[in-house]
């Protein structure tokens, strides 16, 4: 069973350890980061480690457990590109944003891999087994999050204890801990009909294409950019073309002449409103 | 003596115009018209400057038009975009020395400044010159962008020269900075 990890805090380190410790062989180590100082306090790493990347420190702490393990390390930020080279049996959920959140939970339900989701915030944590229906996102509303100011770090340590039985006892509840109270609530969760993700509108995993209007240098005309890609072919059958050539075309939409090149349009003789209204025709925004 | 000057509407070629006729150089201009490349503005704008000098020197400047908006497809449709101003421009130096031969001008003149854009450097210039027998006087050469601006708010020219218009939306994002003749040759040779 290959075990991917995302986030190598307190969270992901101290999971890393527990799946390790219970004999798991194959590991994905995920983060963009390098060890700092204000890290040492709740993680596995020590003096030594600071300035060195959070993946291969911890690849070493986990090697000297059990020298003959399989360990991956993917220095990377987690995106909508990158996260589709992902491929595990079973994710870890240890960031420390929404963003990044609803992006895994996407991309698990795209790809049907289970995924164990777990934070902590100022006094309490929790942790969730997502495994189909209901996922993240049809309890998690989009919201902000909200900052920390301290993380008890042995909070910390119980919740990945927490995420680490997960993986062997999964459960259908919402697990969350307060460390005020001691009180562990199992909450029941259902799964929402109306859940975008549920239902495959991939907002994360499929990024919002965005237009962008401006003046051009010479004030003649205006540019539409966008990152979404041109394909000359498609736009040669939807457009009447007057001219064609393997650099730029130009087609009229809307009665106007307008230059398609690879990364731009140019609209001329409007004004920047008209501008952008043919932009969304002709990038189909 | 009797010049061509090739004006494209905007800043420089006005100043260059201006800088002759103060040295009592008689013109005749030519403008290349580059739609569907361009839009109607820069001829509009031509017409405009022209009428500038010729109160100020009190002469007549008759304007030449050619169309040159099928030979940049064609460039286009052909060879290497990264040559696309260069061939260009050899292209417009061969139409003009034609025009200059017709209007009996013994020299053609232009607005390039050195670096001003990526493709006007003097390896360039030399490859461009190349293309013609005629002789191509440039007088802003070695002007700073700057210098000619001043001179252009000086004479009256600057305000027309900025008024909006499409300049060349075909020109590549990385153009040759160093053209090699035999290159430039065996491009051309596709046409």
């Amino acid at each position: 069973m290959k075990i991917a990890i995302i986030g190598l805090g307190a969270l992901g380190t101290h999971s890393a350890r527990l799946l390790v410790k219970s004999g798991i062989k194959d590991l994905i180590l995920i983060d963009d980061d390098k060890v700092e100082k204000s890290n040492l306090n709740r993680t596995l790493f020590t003096e030594k480690d600071i300035n060195k990347p959070k993946v291969i420190q911890t690849k070493k702490i986990l090697k000297k457990i059990n020298p003959n393990i399989k360990i991956e390390t993917k220095q990377i930020y987690l995106n909508n590109k990158n996260i589709n080279f992902l491929e595990a049996n079973l994710i870890l959920d240890c960031t420390d944003n929404l963003k990044t959140r609803f992006l895994i939970n996407e991309y698990c339900i795209k790809k049907k891999i289970p995924w164990i989701y777990a934070a902590v915030n100022n006094t309490s944590g929790s942790v969730f087994s997502i495994k189909n229906k209901p996922c993240f996102r049809c309890i998690f509303k989009k919201t902000q999050d909200e900052p920390c100011t301290s993380i008890p770090k042995e909070l910390v340590e119980i919740i990945s204890s927490l995420q680490v039985n997960e993986v062997f006892n999964p459960s259908k509840e919402l697990i969350s801990f307060d460390i005020r109270n001691k009180k562990l609530i199992k909450t029941k969760v259902k799964e929402n009909p109306k859940c975008p993700a549920c239902n495959k509108k991939f907002e994360y995993l499929i990024k919002k294409p965005i237009l962008i209007t401006k003046a051009c240098s010479t004030k003649g005309a205006f540019e539409v950019k966008s990152n979404k890609k041109l394909d000359f072919k498609d736009i040669e059958k939807r457009f009447k073309v007057l001219v064609d050539t393997p650099v730029l075309i130009i087609i009229k939409v809307k009665n106007k002449e307008v230059t398609v090149t690879k990364n731009k349009i140019l609209v001329k003789n409007c004004n920047k409103e008209q501008a952008t209204k043919i932009g969304k025709i002709v990038y189909e925004i | 003596m009797k010049a061509l000057i090739l004006m494209s509407g905007g800043i420089d070629s006005a100043v260059a115009a201006y800088l002759m006729l103060k040295n009592k150089v008689d013109l005749t201009a030519i403008h290349y018209d580059n739609r569907p490349l361009t839009d109607e503005k820069p001829l509009e704008k031509t017409k405009k400057l022209i009428n500038i000098l010729e109160k100020k020197f009190n002469k007549k400047i008759k304007l030449i038009i050619k169309k040159h908006g099928k030979n940049q497809i064609k460039l286009l449709k052909k060879i290497n975009h990264r040559h696309l101003c260069l061939l260009c421009r050899r292209i417009m130096y061969r139409t003009a020395e034609e025009v200059a031969k017709k209007e009996k001008c013994q020299y053609i003149v232009t607005g390039e400044i050195l670096g001003s854009v990526a493709s006007q450097t003097l390896e360039n210039l030399r490859v461009e010159s190349e293309a013609i027998e005629m002789a191509v006087l440039r007088p802003l050469l070695c002007y700073n962008k700057d210098e000619v601006i001043k001179i252009a708010k000086e004479i009256g020219t600057f305000e027309t020269s900025i008024l909006p218009g499409v300049c060349c939306t075909a020109v590549p994002k990385h153009p040759t900075t160093k053209a090699n003749l035999k290159i430039i040759k065996e491009e051309e040779a596709k046409l």
